[in-house]
């Protein structure tokens, strides 16, 4: 099958068609069944499972155009490379969209954007701000257009629960009680931040220059496209600012953030 | 580099470069070595002024009145510095002894002496330079990594392992786990 995510045409082939629903799952939000069969790139997915000696098994295989990506006997682990590898040629190719490493949610009309790697605690800041009523935009990328507005890329957040370094599962943000966004938004605020334990929120306001390294340091096309990528950022931080320091817990972080945002406590997050 | 005098006359490199004008600072992509700047507005002041035709003396009046404040000569050469460090210049600009009457140690073409830091810093915040470098991230150095006991590939596609980590093969397969010592 051949779909379109972002404006990028990918296809997708499967020797057992019971694992298709299996890999659909894996597609970036959003996708789009396509039209022609023309793609940019095309997986291959060669199912293993029972040999044909008794106690032999095959392994899965998966292959991005020629090359092998993976051959484990495991397929959720073959799936979890195709996703991730898909979603990052997306990332880096799509034609009309920026896309950031970061966190973001809705709140009052504007997005909040937190650009950071893994581990600096982005999707715990994320899921923290949902329940406190944002609206979930994404816990990977921020997705950006032409004019510096974020897009949805609400994929289930992946959460690591009993430590940093602990495998991830997966949660929709129903689950969480919040809702997800679907309307672009401006951004009212790109927080640049870190989890340690302990640390007092005490953002600095970057200039717009130094905020605009802040964003590009984390944005996937930056070397594909920087013309581009400037542009795009340079809108953001033209409009919003660009706040940098070290947080402890989000809970705290939240509060505080809030009120900066609302002039007032507790009150709920709108789109 | 430099006038019929001697004197040195900065020029501004312009080719493979990606320019963006702020409000005040200027963004610098360097597209043959990947790398981005951010020039806050004295560093940019200066490099506006590199035009292959203006010495240094004259960069130090003109900015004057550009920045309608004093401007110290050391700032002009610290600018020039860094800016050649960045790439940002064509060519090497030299200090001479006879620029300005600043003290040189030897070696250090575009750097500074104690006294002329402290000048510096004892100057107004507007005329102090800095130039900000940062590494353009490939693709995948961008995402999120696998982390412990998460598939890898030892060959370096897709999702690098996750800083501390690993990538170790056994057998068939390939996983992330703590680097030893």
């Amino acid at each position: 099958m051949a779909f379109i995510s972002y404006g990028v045409r990918v296809g997708v082939r499967v020797n057992d068609p019971a694992a298709l629903p299996r890999v659909l799952e894996r597609l970036p939000p959003g996708w789009k069944p396509a039209r022609s069969p023309v793609v940019s790139r095309l997986y291959s997915l060669i199912v293993g499972g029972a040999g044909t000696r008794p106690g032999v098994r095959r392994f899965n295989l998966l292959y991005m155009d020629v090359a092998r990506l993976a051959r484990r006997p495991e397929l959720d682990s073959v799936l979890e490379t195709f996703e991730s590898d898909l979603q990052l040629y997306v990332a880096d190719t799509a034609p009309h969209r920026l896309f950031v490493h970061a966190g973001a949610v809705g709140w009052r009309g504007k997005a909040i954007v937190l650009p950071g790697r893994t581990f600096t605690g982005k999707t715990t800041l994320v899921a923290a701000l949902v329940k406190a009523g944002a609206t979930y935009y994404s816990d990977e990328y921020a997705v950006l257009d032409t004019r510096g507005r974020v897009h949805p890329y609400a994929r289930p957040l992946s959460v690591r629960e009993r430590g940093a370094f602990e495998k991830a599962k997966r949660y929709t943000v129903e689950t969480l009680g919040g809702r997800a966004g679907v309307t672009p938004l401006p951004i009212g605020v790109v927080l640049v931040s870190q989890y340690k334990p302990n640390a007092r929120w005490r953002p600095r306001r970057l200039s717009p220059g130094q905020g605009a390294l802040a964003l590009l340091a984390h944005t996937v096309p930056a070397r594909r496209q920087p013309e581009r990528a400037l542009r795009t950022i340079q809108q953001v931080v033209s409009r919003a600012p660009v706040l940098k320091g070290l947080r402890g817990e989000a809970e705290a972080v939240v509060a505080a953030l809030v009120e900066a945002l609302d002039g007032s406590h507790g009150r709920h997050g709108e789109e | 580099m430099g006038d019929r005098s001697g004197r040195p006359v900065p020029q501004a490199r312009r080719d493979g470069l990606v320019v963006r004008e702020l409000a005040e600072e200027v963004l610098v992509y360097d597209l043959e070595r990947h790398k981005a700047h951010c020039l806050n507005p004295m560093a940019a002041a200066v490099w506006r002024h590199c035009d292959g035709q203006t010495t240094v003396a004259d960069m130090v009046r003109r900015l004057q009145q550009d920045l309608s404040t004093p401007v110290d000569r050391a700032a002009v050469w610290s600018a020039l510095a860094q800016l050649g460090k960045a790439r940002l210049l064509t060519g090497e600009v030299r200090r001479r002894s006879d620029e300005g009457g600043l003290s040189r140690r030897e070696g250090d073409e575009g750097g500074l002496s104690r006294r002329e830091l402290m000048r510096l810093l004892g100057a107004a915040a507007a005329t102090i330079p800095l130039v900000t470098t940062i590494a353009a991230p490939a693709a995948a150095q961008a995402v999120s990594c696998a982390g412990i006991s998460e598939p890898c590939d030892p060959g370096g596609a897709g999702v690098p392992c996750c800083p501390t980590l690993e990538c170790t093969s056994s057998g068939a397969t390939s996983l992330c786990f703590p680097g030893g010592d």
